[in-house]
């Protein structure tokens, strides 16, 4: 954008994130143009910069390596609580499950156990199905020629 | 990059149970929170606490983690939420007792009323740091929270967007007003003097 010029008032609410580096390239390059040029904004923009300067003196922690063990000795602790937690829910679902299922089956098992005995039964003694047999009188002629050999 | 896993892949692995993997993003980051933590309640054994309690979440929470999400942002997102339960907290309880604070801090009140002294009065480094500890207590928490995010621990705007659950124009006028009004107290202070900075 050549020839356009930021005010005052629209560099100063950039500023900060121009120190930052959170100000896109083109408009980097307004702001530096016009903080060259104007006094005021270019005080301003030193005093946030001093500000930036200014709070290293409240310095950096780390935290100690028993932040770390608590961690883990948490994380442990909840997952075998976790671990527990689930197994006593399977046993209480096993526990009314279990013997649910067993009448179930014993239910199952006393109405269709007649049943198959009285299959098993019938299949014992069905007859069996007479089977369809077509006889077919072979003539005095046709005979003599099977005897003969004559057809093969 | 089999020596060095990315934390998404790291969350992945700690998702189907792995520790170890977990531990390592604990060692990884467990300077920059506390770092964090530190700066926005001014409590070193009570960050230390919510150090862990914020890993504790993480852990607690990683099924909720999405792989899309940055880790590090969403890690510091826990953060935020413990450091304003915190905050909250101690401003309920904080009311009553800060009269006697006052009383029994001289450097406090010093620093409250109009600062006549120059910093070669208080050049010690703990003045400088209680100075710029209070005065980064008097902002108001969100802007409290962007700037430490920023200064403190170089989180970018978007990241401290994501972490505090606001727009990134938002973070861009949160952290402008508090160097504003930090600019007021600590050049008042003195502190910013004897820099020598380019722009
Ligand atoms: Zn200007």
């Amino acid at each position: 954008m050549p020839g356009y010029r930021l005010k005052c008032e629209e560099v100063r609410e950039e500023l900060s994130a121009y120190l930052d580096g959170e100000v896109p390239i083109w408009k980097r390059g307004l702001i530096r143009w016009h903080l060259m040029r104007c006094r005021d904004c270019a005080a301003e923009a030193f005093e946030l910069r001093m500000v930036s300067r200014a709070l290293r003196a409240w310095g950096d922690v780390t935290a100690p390596r028993s932040v770390v063990e608590n961690v883990m000795r948490a994380v442990r602790l909840r997952r075998r609580k976790m671990e527990e937690e689930r197994a006593r829910l399977i046993a209480r679902i096993l526990r009314i499950a279990a013997p649910v299922a067993a009448g179930v089956i014993a239910l199952l098992w006393i109405t269709l156990l007649p049943a198959f005995y009285l299959s098993y039964e019938r299949g014992k003694v069905r007859p069996l199905r007479d089977e369809l047999v077509t006889v077919r009188v072979i003539p005095q002629s046709e005979l003599e020629q099977l005897v003969e050999g004559r057809m093969f | 990059m089999r020596g060095f896993p990315s934390d998404e892949e790291l969350m992945k692995r700690c998702k189907s149970g792995d520790l170890s993997a977990f531990e390592l993003l604990v060692l990884r980051y467990k300077d920059e929170v506390m770092n964090f933590i530190y700066h926005v309640i001014g409590d070193y054994h009570r960050a230390e606490d919510l150090c862990q309690e914020t890993f504790i979440k993480v852990f607690e929470n990683a099924g909720n983690y999405r792989p899309r999400e940055r880790f590090r942002s969403w890690l510091f997102t826990i953060a935020v939420n413990l450091c304003r339960n915190e905050l909250r907290y101690r401003a309920r309880h904080k009311a009553a007792s800060l009269e006697d604070l006052l009383q029994a801090d001289p450097l406090s009140e010093r620093f409250l009323i109009d600062r006549a002294d120059t910093p070669d009065m208080i050049c010690e480094k703990k003045e400088r740091e209680e100075i710029v500890r209070r005065a980064i207590e008097s902002l108001p928490e969100s802007q409290r929270m962007a700037l430490v995010l920023r200064e403190y621990d170089s989180l970018r705007y978007d990241e401290i967007a994501s972490a505090l659950g606001c727009s990134v124009s938002a973070v861009k006028s949160l952290i402008h007003r508090a160097r504003q009004n930090l600019r007021k107290v600590l050049l008042k202070a003195g502190l910013g003097e004897g820099y020598n900075a380019g722009i």
